[in-house]
């Protein structure tokens, strides 16, 4: 009877020993750290956690040009890791065959925080904001099933999504959800603002930089709210109109009256290496848009309230406010090798 | 000993029992004025003229099994064929004209209720429409999702009339948008009967009010989309007031 029992209890064994080596295997739990002080992340992680497969798997995505109709244009096109994830040197953004859109490409960083996207709030989750380059016709010009399609036959796309979803199976929602994984990860919380504000041994703000970090807070902070120097609103900061856009930015979304020429707060991080500024790149330098707040705006209905008197800086006080603003240079984000182009 | 083994089968025919969820079938009947709804079929005609319709697809989704206002059971998923089995899924159920198959649904239905009514909604939800990529139905590779105003489109109909004054005579209305005080999302019910629902579509009753001169396209969220779906909500033949 022992002995039965014994070889019953190890044929048991050996069978869950088999299970395990053909069960597919799990892919690798990642966990997303908040960096200290920052709040909750808007991002239900719940609903796509993250794994290393499938952020390898979103950046890989990220840089192949196979989202594109005819495979010239990847995301890095326009997002480029070593200019906080945005196009450098061009007003308006360009796409597929040079041709050119409408606005300036955004920066993509701390997107976890963000619930809204594009300049106008068009897109309402970073899960779906793929969508909107890959089928526009100025900047990917195809169709999500086209991509499928194209990635179906890549022995190594199947590989990964299975690796990274347990099938083979690729979905229009294993796809978006694996670009968002990427993205998300892309998180800039080093830099020397951070590392003052964290105490950190070391580091201090130079004079200059208090005094601007002062003025900040005076003058800029509402909107451009710390950590994430972004309030995630939209506002009109009085802007002339460029009559060759006529780009009403909110309003064409909502369709309210309010929105008029209001445009998403972008943030500030990386402000240094994201130029040009504004949602049509019209200003190349940062001292051009200290004299637009001082006195190049224009009055409208829907201006906001906190510009309406204009922000007058002197010089002095000019050149300590950018001292500060290049304290949000993180470049331990910006020559990340876990952003750039995968080389394997 | 007998007694003991009658009562372990009869055991296990009520465990059998109670493991497979009651099912309710819904089929959803489309048609045009009172004849079988076809697409790609050039005998319909519209005040007096042909009309041909080359897409229709909707969303169906939050189905609620009704007693009374007070009694109301949500149904618990759907079960769709995968293989040779079922599986069961959450969300929302996409009819698409082209696939005949897409009329049947099959709702998992709470055990031993009872009920009088069938409530759901044409379209999708504000939740579910912000809550990022989603499976199944709602895969944005359907093609009933908004790229550049997020968002699904809750009723799809395209196709060919002569009064339209547009390209090739084609008028498409994609309606949806989900935010205040744009909103299409419609409520709708029907009598249920125990096993199976009908809900009949006539999309001569979505068309009738419409003057397709004027109005043959809405592709955007916004007072047209909400006029058109408020419109929509008039081709249930057998929807209670």
């Amino acid at each position: 009877m022992p002995l039965s029992n014994s070889i019953i209890i190890s044929a048991a064994l050996v069978l869950l020993a088999l299970g395990w080596g053909f069960a597919p295997k799990m892919a690798q739990k990642h966990d997303f750290e908040i960096p200290d002080g920052w709040p909750e992340p808007h991002y239900d992680f719940k609903k796509n956690p993250l794994s290393e497969e499938g952020i390898q798997l979103g950046r890989k995505l990220f840089y192949d040009p196979i989202l594109s109709r005819n495979n010239t244009v990847s995301c890095a096109s326009c997002h480029l890791s070593y200019t906080a994830f945005t196009h450098v040197d061009h007003d308006l953004s360009h796409g597929i065959e040079d041709r050119i859109g409408t606005r300036n490409s955004l920066a993509i960083m701390n997107v976890a925080w963000s619930n809204t996207f594009m300049w106008d709030g068009a897109v309402n989750h970073i899960d779906v904001q793929a969508l909107a380059p890959i089928t526009h016709p100025k900047e990917m010009d195809e169709k999500l099933g086209t991509v499928i399609e194209k990635l179906k036959a890549n022995d190594d796309y199947l590989e990964l999504f299975k690796s990274t979803f347990g099938t083979p199976e690729i979905t229009g929602e294993r796809l978006l959800k694996a670009l968002a994984q990427f993205q998300l990860t892309l998180v800039s919380a080093n830099s020397k603002y951070d590392k003052v504000m964290r105490n950190e041994p070391g580091v201090a703000f130079t004079e200059q930089e208090q005094n601007g970090y002062k003025l900040f807070k005076a003058h800029c902070s509402s909107c451009h709210q710390e950590p994430l120097f972004t309030n995630n609103g939209f506002a009109n900061n009085g802007l002339p109109v460029d009559t060759t856009l006529n780009d009403a930015g909110r309003m064409k979304i909502t369709l309210n009256a309010k929105d008029s020429l209001k445009f998403k707060v972008p943030t500030l991080r990386n402000i240094e290496f994201s130029f040009p500024y504004m949602h049509d790149g019209r200003f190349k330098k940062l001292p051009q848009v200290l004299n637009h707040y001082a006195k190049g705006m224009e009055k409208s209905k829907t201006l906001a309230p906190e510009l309406v008197n204009g922000i007058e800086l002197t010089s002095r006080e000019k050149v300590d406010l950018l001292a500060f603003l290049l304290t949000l240079t993180d470049k331990e984000f910006l020559f990340n090798p876990d952003h750039a182009f995968p080389r394997n | 000993m007998r007694l003991a083994k009658h009562l372990i089968l009869v055991f296990c025919v009520l465990a059998c029992w109670s493991f497979v969820p009651p099912v309710h079938q819904v089929e959803v009947v489309l048609e045009y004025n009172g004849k079988p709804f076809e697409l790609n079929d050039s005998s319909f005609s519209c005040n007096g003229e042909p009309i041909v319709f080359t897409s229709l697809k909707f969303y169906l989704g939050q189905f609620e099994f009704r007693k009374s206002d007070k009694q109301v059971y949500r149904h618990q998923g759907f079960l769709r064929k995968q293989g040779d089995g079922y599986v069961a899924d959450d969300g929302y159920h996409l009819v698409d004209a082209e696939y005949d198959s897409t009329r049947f649904i099959l709702l998992r239905k709470p055990f031993n209720t009872r009920f009088k009514t069938l409530r759901f909604c044409l379209g999708v939800d504000s939740a579910t429409s912000s809550s990022g990529a989603m499976s199944g139905d709602l895969d944005p590779t359907k093609g009933m999702f908004w790229a550049w105003n997020s968002g699904y489109i809750n009723f799809k109909l395209e196709g060919t009339h002569p009064h339209c004054p547009t390209r090739k005579n084609q008028f498409i209305f994609h309606i949806g948008g989900y935010a205040t005080p744009y909103a299409t999302l419609q409520t709708l019910e029907v009598k249920s009967r125990k096993y199976s629902t009908k809900v009949v579509i006539d999309i001569a009753d979505f068309l009738k009010g419409i003057d397709l001169k004027t109005e043959n396209h809405v592709m955007s969220p916004g007072s047209g989309a909400v006029k058109l779906a408020k419109r929509s909500a008039h081709m249930f033949k057998n929807a209670i007031e």
